[in-house]
């Protein structure tokens, strides 16, 4: 008996419970439905044509053309990691360098961070040397694992950066590498490395003051 | 109930397709040949400055990165499209802004980065210990990888931008524009926004297909400040 009257409570319940879904169902589509529904994406109109001076357009193009580099000049491809060297928009020489990591170094301890990125934009050669010596700053040390020391003769290091430093300033140089085979990576703190024979010849190409570009 | 439901949603979703879709086979909005010299003149103010910036041809399909009015780079796109939403029979959130104009990057998306975190560090042991050093590093050091052989992650081939208000930059492999999601999503908060009696807010949206390579390729020069020139 109390078989019996137990069966009909739970055909009950679950035609109930259904109902209860496909109404929550129902209130989704109609919610999907108006919002799909409430609008559109429609293009943008265009710009009423504005005639404007004669010759106005040639004087910006004009004017736009003077801003572009004269003269010898670099471009560098910080995601392909290559420098181009040009001169009057002929390309002299096609050479793979290595740019900054992107990376983050936290130093918990001193509560200081530094980004490892080579700057974007156009920079101009400030100074040129030969056997360039790197004054190495504290991250230099922190990377390693090692508090910077007090002594300004322990940060000197006149082996890593190679035979010619292209300086374009902010501490940011075009430089060699002792690490040859990690030309071609995003692997340095932002500096630009190059091998040596490319090194080289931008040393002698690229004046003081002439322009790198970098994107 | 079901069924009808269903039908209701079904049809309304195919609808709203279609809208999507006429939309942004519509084309783009297209510079017309008097806008050439507003162009020119945003071009050269951003020429101006050392930044390098991208200029976007909707009708060319092709994305070029610039400094100094010189074009260093550029990057095809199968397609481009520029679309603002706009709800049914309402009022829109102002007038439409028309092309050309400049905009700038306020957030990036997938702009991850690789964060090395130092623990205690050691005396720095002097000349003394010079091989020692250049070994490795500090003994005891897990925390760094080498400075010579660290790689950032690979940036994404899909991702969205804010840029000034109002306006995103999805880039992807998608062609014709938002989809049916976007639209949803645009949908949904103009609804929320209208339940609580504010104005439907300005939404642009610049759709770029491109290559997967493409994507990756521009996604560094896209970080917060950067500026687009849209043709």
């Amino acid at each position: 008996m109390g078989e019996a009257e137990s069966r009909p409570r739970a055909g009950g319940a679950a035609p109930a419970k259904g109902r209860a879904v496909l109404a929550a169902l129902a209130v989704l589509a109609a919610l999907v439905g108006l919002a799909l529904a409430n609008g559109r994406f429609e293009p943008l109109p265009a710009s009423p044509a504005e005639p404007g001076p004669p010759g106005r357009s040639a004087a910006l193009r004009r004017q736009l053309e003077r801003l572009a580099p004269a003269g010898t000049y670099a471009v560098i491809d910080t995601y392909a990691n290559r420098l181009r060297v040009y001169r009057g928009g002929e390309l002299l020489r096609d050479a793979v360098c290595s740019t900054g990591s992107g990376y983050v170094l936290r130093d918990v301890a001193g509560g200081r961070e530094w980004t490892f990125d080579t700057p974007l934009g156009e920079r101009r050669v400030v100074k040129k040397t030969k056997n360039p010596v790197w004054i190495k700053p504290d991250w230099a040390f922190v990377e390693e694992g090692y508090e910077p020391p007090a002594a300004p003769s322990a940060r000197i290091d006149d082996l890593s950066l190679g035979d010619y430093g292209i300086y374009l300033g902010d501490g940011y140089l075009i430089h060699g590498t002792l690490f040859k085979s990690l030309l071609g990576q995003k692997v340095t703190h932002g500096c630009i490395r190059m091998g040596d024979e490319d090194l080289e010849f931008l040393y002698r190409v690229l004046p003081v003051g002439g322009r790198v570009l970098l994107y | 109930m079901k069924t009808s439901s269903f039908c209701i949603a079904c049809c309304l979703w195919a609808a709203a397709s279609c809208s999507t879709s006429a939309g942004a086979e519509s084309g783009v909005a297209r510079a017309p040949r008097g806008a050439a010299g507003r162009a020119l003149e945003l071009e050269l103010a951003l020429a101006r400055g050392t930044e390098v910036y991208l200029a976007l041809d909707t009708a060319g399909r092709r994305l070029a990165v610039k400094a100094r009015g010189l074009e260093l780079a550029a990057e095809p796109l199968a397609d481009a499209v520029v679309v603002r939403y706009r709800r049914r029979g309402g009022e829109s959130a102002g007038p439409p802004p028309a092309l050309p104009l400049v905009l700038e990057v306020r957030a990036g998306d997938g702009h991850r980065r690789r964060v090395v975190v130092t623990g205690k560090l050691e005396p720095f042991p002097g000349d003394g210990n010079e091989e020692a050093r250049r070994d490795g590093g500090a003994p005891g050091r897990s925390w760094a990888t080498a400075a010579t052989g660290s790689v950032g992650p690979d940036p994404p081939q899909a991702y969205r931008l804010a840029l000034d208000p109002g306006w995103e930059l999805w880039v992807g492999s998608r062609r014709g524009g938002p989809g049916p999601g976007a639209l949803f999503d645009a949908g949904l908060a103009d609804l929320w926004a209208r339940l609580r009696g504010r104005p439907s807010a300005e939404r642009n949206v610049i759709a770029l297909a491109i290559a997967p390579e493409g994507a990756r390729r521009i996604h560094h020069l896209l970080r917060p400040g950067a500026r687009l020139l849209v043709l």
